[in-house]
């Protein structure tokens, strides 16, 4: 029974069974990309390196060859004949076990029987840099992160040659040692909101860290709401622009995805085109992206509520139109609804799966196909046909495809508590939705925020966006102890000059 | 106990679902337009009109059905009416209720306290009496694609850019219950085969007592209200003139200072001239000014008409009395009604006309 008990309490995933360099070697030789051979010489040495991971030639032109053809005794002349930086001298066994797997290659000698060398031999095999794809913009930068950690804080660096920006790394995951970087401007972010997520990235205890999204659920304030309480973006130019403000950025090894925290709800709703187009037409634009957004999770709730209880909401003139197209359904509106919403789904699924963009767009247009097929067939009327497809397409608008997701799920209680109590049902789950999103937090910065608290500065980037040159401020969300963007006095001077 | 309280009511509001039926809009026999008549010994006979929406090609085609019942209450034509419909009947969509001139002259209280308390009932209704049967207007209106309701609604509405002035079932209540004012409704007739409507039904509180016909409308609506529509024909020397309005203003004062109050109305006509016809004279602003004080002397004495009418017949549907009321310390509710009858109003009348059109 204890001996039971003792296994579940068990706290490492892995038994750390190495206890000295050689143990280490024995198990890494079990591996048939471990390369390990002596090198000759009095006294002989050893240099030993995964070849998966290490560049070979590298190891050949700058270790091997200045080895060979100098007679050296010791190890300190070795770290003297190579010409590589960073070369480190060490008998310690979890670094060494530590930088063997990240593609350090190993040099031990007769000699010196503790001491080895470790020479940084690491390649960065990584894809090229891209286009951004799910946040694709017209105008503005094009480049996206890629899967490399070094290669995304290059791409965050060159945009802010800044030696107060900060990039702190911390190892997550007991078995994957994810590469985890907490980002952002020494001065500008709230040492509080660093604190908190470096805290947070600490407390992490996971076996594996595969992409950024499980830092999103893993740092949510609540891990069961339906909203995503980090912004995630694979614009590099987002992400600085957000480090600007004051925020935080997180960007995990092997993810093409950055998170920016804190943020807000209103956010997932901003475009980096927003920033790009002259400032009315991105408060337009941005608007009708949040009207798209309510008529997606609102348009087939109501036609269920009008059409089962509030007959006398209908317009005269539509009346006809309505009725017409319902009088051969045989289904109840609720029942109509929920058979176009899935068919809807199922394709959006099945596009999801398909390998390219083109399988999304086939998926609509197969959708549209069905759609007709269904009015035809007397299943659904062709109203509720319109209004389920302008629905659809109205969420696909959002910049974000995490907040998408979330306009997807949410429809459905809604369209539930309209069958049930109708607009009064639709009012319940908007207050319940409501009480929700006030509630909810994003790294301890209210999510709801320049509504909830309301906070009228902040309304300046938020469901519009004003020019430039008012917003003198950064965002109070972010409570930055660096709050004013520009020097106000200096820009009244240049003002004052051009009149 | 507080703790299962939170649980127990979004339990209860789940199984109350289970009572209200539901039912499609489209399984409901929807009552569009419905109208009273007088039946046999003290009983109402009641006619309304249900639109059959068809579906599949011919989307257009509307159906119209029509019920007629006799029954001895208001509500219990409902009831009637569904004895005789396989569909559920819904009332929520009415949108006009005619009333014939005979219930109208005897009494309409007991009908505006029925459909004043119900709450399915929309306040945008239209009310309206008829010259002879609702049953006979309500089953010849009808017309290929447009039910009886779209085409009444369009009458009255349509009319009310123009010269008639404003009302709907909100404007009756309002002028019903309040002190000092009383109501009118749109009265409508058949002639031929068309649905007409040319005149206006004065109400001594619930009572019809007279009507306002055709050439009466536009002074009592410029009295009434301010608005910019509506076109009148007025004679002038030899032949006719077509007047626009542009803009009314019109203005009530009291002078407290006799015993006797008395009444002055401000009328301001702001108008553009249409089309002159028959007048063999240069149009000049000589000729304009002529007709000015020509239009202004018939306004007046139009509008003098109307308002000896009101004052004869003792309604008030200019609400000349809620007026006074609001302006008068120690107001005596009860003495009104004789002050009314004496009470001199003298109309003041401006009448520019602001464009004649080019004229060589």
């Amino acid at each position: 029974m204890t001996k039971w008990l003792d296994k579940l309490k068990r706290k490492e995933p892995l038994n750390e069974s190495e206890e000295t360099l050689e143990d280490l070697l024995k198990t890494l030789k079990k591996s048939g990309d471990f390369i390990t051979y002596s090198l000759g010489g009095h006294p002989p040495c050893t240099i030993s390196y995964i070849k998966t991971l290490s560049k070979s030639d590298y190891i050949n032109d700058f270790v091997i060859k200045p080895l060979k053809n100098a007679k050296l005794h010791s190890l300190k002349e070795m770290e003297n004949a190579i010409t590589v930086e960073n070369i480190e001298m060490t008998d310690e066994l979890s670094i060494i076990k530590e930088k063997i797997m990240i593609g350090y290659a190993l040099i031990q000698s007769d000699a010196d029987n503790k001491q080895v060398l470790l020479i940084p031999a690491t390649s960065f095999e990584s894809r090229q840099v891209g286009t951004a794809e799910v946040e694709f913009s017209v105008v503005g930068p094009k480049e996206a992160f890629v899967e490399s950690l070094h290669l995304n804080i290059n791409l965050v660096r060159k945009r802010l040659p800044l030696p107060q920006l900060r990039i702190e790394e911390q190892k997550i995951g007991k078995v994957t040692n994810t590469r985890v970087a907490t980002i952002f401007i020494d001065g500008i972010a709230n040492p509080d909101n660093v604190q908190t997520v470096k805290q947070r990235l600490q407390d992490i205890e996971y076996d594996q860290i595969i992409d950024s999204s499980f830092i999103t659920q893993m740092l949510a304030d609540n891990s069961s709401s339906p909203f995503p309480q980090l912004l995630d973006t694979e614009r590099p130019d987002r992400a600085v622009s957000t480090l600007v403000e004051g925020k935080i950025v997180i960007i995990v090894d092997g993810s093409p995805q950055a998170l920016i925290c804190p943020t807000t709800v209103v956010e997932f709703f901003s475009a980096s085109d927003d920033y790009f187009l002259p400032w009315h037409l991105a408060t337009v634009f941005r608007l009708i992206r949040l009207f798209a957004v309510l008529f997606s999770v609102l348009s087939t709730p109501l036609y269920v509520a009008i059409l089962t209880f509030h007959h006398e909401m209908i317009p005269r003139e539509l009346m006809a139109t309505i009725v017409s197209s319902r009088s051969d359904i045989p289904f109840p509106p609720i029942l109509e609804v929920i058979i176009l919403e899935l068919a809807i789904e199922l394709l959006r699924e099945a596009g999801a799966r398909l390998p390219t963009k083109i399988g999304q767009t086939i998926g609509i247009v197969g959708g549209i196909v069905i759609g007709t097929a269904a009015v035809d067939a007397g299943l659904t009327s062709n109203v509720l046909l319109i209004i389920v497809a302008l629905s659809a397409l109205a969420s696909f608008t959002t910049p974000v495809y995490q907040i998408g997701n979330t306009i997807r799920l949410i429809r459905f209680p809604f369209i539930i508590g309209a069958q049930l109590w109708g607009l009064v049902g639709i009012a319940m789950v908007m207050i319940f939705f409501m009480g929700h999103l006030i509630k909810l937090k994003s790294i301890g910065s209210p999510f709801f925020e320049p509504l909830y608290p309301l906070r009228i500065q902040d309304l300046k980037d938020a469901f519009i966006r004003l020019p430039f040159n008012i917003q003198f401020k950064r965002p109070m969300l972010t409570r930055s102890p660096d709050q004013s963007r520009v020097n106000t006095k200096r820009v009244k001077e240049k003002r004052d000059i051009d009149e | 106990m507080s703790k299962h309280i939170g649980w127990c009511v979004p339990f209860l509001l789940i199984i109350m679902t289970g009572c209200i039926p539901t039912y499609g809009v489209e399984d409901n026999a929807i009552i569009q337009t419905a109208g009273y008549d007088p039946g046999e010994e003290n009983e109402i006979q009641g006619t309304v009109a249900i639109p059959k929406f068809i579906g599949g090609e011919e989307k257009s085609a509307i159906e119209e059905q029509y019920v007629t019942v006799s029954a001895s209450s208001i509500k219990s034509v409902e009831d009637q009416v569904q004895n005789r419909i396989s569909q559920p009947v819904s009332i929520g969509k009415l949108n006009v209720t005619l009333f014939n001139e005979e219930l109208a002259e005897k009494d309409l209280g007991q009908f505006i306290d029925v459909l004043s308390r119900d709450p399915r009932l929309s306040r945008n209704m239209f009310l309206a009496v008829t010259k002879g049967n609702t049953k006979s207007i309500i089953e010849g209106g009808h017309k290929k694609g447009e039910t009886i309701s779209d085409q009444l609604t369009g009458l009255i509405q349509n009319n009310m850019n123009n010269d008639f002035p404003s009302t709907d079932m909100h404007d009756f209540l309002s002028s019903y219950f309040a002190f000092g004012k009383d109501s009118f409704l749109p009265y409508l007739k058949l002639e031929e085969d068309k649905i007409v409507l040319e005149e206006i039904a004065l109400f001594d509180k619930s009572k019809m007592v007279a009507t306002l016909s055709k050439n009466e409308m536009f002074v009592f609506r410029i009295l009434k209200e301010n608005f910019n529509q509506a076109m009148e024909t007025l004679n002038f020397k030899e032949g006719t003139v077509v007047l626009e309005n542009i803009g009314n203003r019109v203005q009530y004062r009291v002078d407290h200072r006799d015993a006797l109050p008395s009444f002055t109305i401000q009328l301001d006509l702001k108008a553009v001239i249409n089309e002159i016809r028959g007048i063999e004279h240069t149009v000049d602003k000589k000729l304009i000014t002529e007709m000015e004080s020509d239009f202004e002397t018939y306004y007046q004495t139009k509008a003098t008409e109307v308002i000896s009418l009101f004052q004869e017949k003792g309604i008030d549907p200019l609400g000349l009395g809620q007026f006074y009321r609001s302006r008068t310390r120690n107001f005596k509710e009860n003495e009104w009604d004789a002050l009314y009858k004496n009470i001199p109003i003298s109309v003041q009348v401006s009448v520019s006309i602001n464009e004649f059109g080019i004229t060589t």
